[in-house]
């Protein structure tokens, strides 16, 4: 999944995308409203942690713009929002939510109940528990632990990351495009064939390989019965 | 029995007491008089000729005894009856008197009885509501319109209080998330490196640093609450002048001239807490200009207010946003305490070729007029 760090304290950006890299996330950050706005166009976001006070300007505001279109987000589709302040009045949460915000936490709080938040609205997007489950494969995203056919699997990072990308989205034909957009971050080179090289290797380590078929000209699907 | 102990209860039995026994007092006396006067002045009393109605009469026709008894008969049966109608007369007009001093005391009590339900519903967490009393002008009012004033003061002081309190959590709350954020991730991740607690452990020092210099920002204000009596002649010029000597080497070091235009602006004030806050205005300056420009530092008196106004050329900040909790450092949260505690204002203006003027207004004297509009001493610039 693809986030989206808006921060403007740089050293607390850097260390909420290390961290949310570490859950397997595919993170970026932008350290003010213009660079947020300007990459929420660009590229295709799961979900987007907002600060509310930036230099130049508001999450509420960026929150608001997603919301009423006035801020043409890429592929039009919104991402989830999770407002994160230093704002703790019962009127500012309210305010925020009502903006269009997700979540709320208010700083400082817990890396680990973080990361768990950011798990609960990336389920809501996939619609289902907290381990996912596609005929033979079940995946836990809190555990880092995937399983076919109740045999457990050694996965990279990365490819455990591709897998629950498939695994959200089952049955559905995703292009690599699509797959660099949502599970590799801006430093990812869209001119290298790091999504085909790394979709056969998640096969090689499949106990069924034929679950990730290929769709020729148009990507990849997770067959799903 | 909760309305015997009303001022309503009171007061009409008071009323009722005093008309009951002036009406007894005067009903008293009429008897009296009446009684002595139809005894001693008979109308018969020999037997000459007696005026009745006009009418001349000689008693001579009737024995005078006889007479004399039926007179007296009739004087006494008449103040009987005069007795009589005077005590029943006396109840009624008590119980009258009862009714209507309920009633009379009821309405001029009715503007204390509505205070006592506003100030009833009014909580400390809502001080916005008011009396708002809209009767003649009178005890009342008066009494309602002090009692509005006092809930006036109070709002604003809670208000105050509140922005001041979200500014200050606010401001405490980021560099304590960098810190905690830093710390849980590297503490997850068991293949962190050396290098990574490193890096990690200048992060905790910075915020920390960061901390620390709000706690004193926040020591400094409870201070000025403290000093606030002890007001002297402070002429802003001189606060000037030694802050820019003070700040004029910090400000070399990153690349920015400090240029200090020092006008006469005398005011009474505090210095120490006036010091800070200039200081403050100028060390937010110093962060927001860019290198290679210039801050200025003026001084001056316009009217009845003198100032002090610290402009730089950074992005400039939005006006509005001095008003806003959270959305600039506690360090002008501070300036703006102080310049209020000595009943100014702190102004805002974002210059047309960006950039900020923060201006810091002060009264010269203890019933300054209006406060003038715009930039002070800009033809200086």
């Amino acid at each position: 999944m693809r986030l989206l760090i808006v921060e403007d304290e740089a050293e607390l950006a850097s260390a909420l995308a290390r961290g949310l890299r570490r859950e397997g996330h595919a993170v970026d950050t932008a350290l003010t409203a213009t660079d947020a706005e300007f990459k929420l166009v660009a590229n295709g976001y799961d979900l987007v942690l907002l600060d509310w006070n930036l230099p130049d300007g508001s999450g509420i505001e960026i929150c608001r713009g997603m919301n009423s279109g006035s801020l043409e987000i890429f592929s039009g589709e919104k991402p989830r929002v999770l407002m994160l302040t230093a704002r703790d009045d019962v009127d500012d949460r309210v305010l925020g939510l009502d903006a269009g915000a997700d979540d709320y936490l208010v700083k400082p709080f817990a890396f680990v109940e973080l990361a768990a938040r950011v798990r609960a609205l990336l389920r809501r997007e996939d619609g289902g528990g907290p381990i996912l489950t596609v005929d033979g494969l079940s995946l836990d995203p809190a555990r880092f632990v995937v399983a076919q056919d109740d045999q457990s699997l050694d996965l990279t990072a990365k490819e455990f990351s591709l897998l629950h990308y498939f695994m959200a989205h089952p049955g559905i034909v995703l292009s690599q495009e699509h797959l660099l957009e949502h599970v590799w971050d801006e430093m990812a080179d869209p001119f290298t064939n790091v999504v085909r090289v790394t979709v056969s290797n998640l096969r090689k380590k499949l106990v069924d390989p034929t679950v990730i078929e290929t769709v020729p000209g148009r990507g990849y699907r997770l067959a799903a019965s | 029995m909760s309305f015997v102990r009303s001022i309503r209860f009171r007061l009409s039995v008071l009323y009722s007491s005093v008309v009951f026994l002036l009406g007894g007092a005067i009903l008293g006396v009429a008897y009296y008089f009446m009684r002595r006067n139809l005894r001693r002045l008979p109308l018969i009393y020999d037997s000459r000729v007696t005026m009745i109605n006009g009418r001349p009469i000689v008693i001579r026709d009737i024995d005078v005894d006889t007479a004399q008894l039926v007179e007296q008969a009739i004087t006494q049966r008449a103040l009987d009856l005069l007795a009589d109608y005077s005590v029943a007369a006396l109840v009624v007009l008590f119980l009258l008197s009862l009714i209507v001093g309920w009633v009379i005391a009821g309405r001029a009590l009715r503007p204390v009885t509505q205070m006592t339900a506003v100030a009833r519903d009014i909580q400390a967490s809502d001080l916005s509501r008011r009396i708002s009393y809209a009767g003649p002008e009178d005890e009342m009012s008066r009494l309602a319109g002090t009692f509005d004033e006092m809930l006036e003061r109070l709002d604003g002081a809670f208000h105050a209080q509140r922005r001041f309190l979200a500014d200050t959590s606010h401001d405490l709350r980021t560099p304590l998330a960098v810190i905690r954020s830093n710390i849980d991730v590297l503490a997850a991740d068991p293949d962190a490196t050396l290098l990574e607690w490193q890096e990690a452990g200048g992060i905790v020092q910075r915020n920390a640093e960061r901390m620390a210099v709000m706690i004193d920002d926040l020591l400094a204000a409870a201070r000025l609450e403290v000093r606030a009596a002890a007001m002297v002649t402070v002429d802003l010029a001189d606060l000037v002048t030694e802050t820019s000597v003070e700040l004029g080497p910090r400000a070399a070091e990153i690349g920015v001239s400090l240029e200090a235009r020092a006008q006469p602006g005398r005011i009474e004030g505090v210095p120490h807490s006036l010091r800070r806050a200039v200081a403050n205005l100028v060390d937010n300056a110093l962060k927001a200009a860019p290198a290679n420009t210039s801050v200025l530092l003026g001084s001056g008196t316009t009217g009845d207010w003198a100032w002090v106004k610290v402009t730089d050329a950074g992005e400039g900040i939005d006006p509005a946003a001095v008003e806003t909790p959270g959305r600039k450092g506690l360090g002008l949260s501070i300036v703006r305490e102080i310049a209020e505690a000595h009943g100014g204002r702190l102004v805002a203006h974002r210059g047309a070729k960006g950039g900020t003027a923060m201006v810091i207004w002060l009264p010269t004297g203890p019933h300054p007029g209006q406060l003038p509009d715009g930039v002070p001493g800009s033809s200086v610039d």
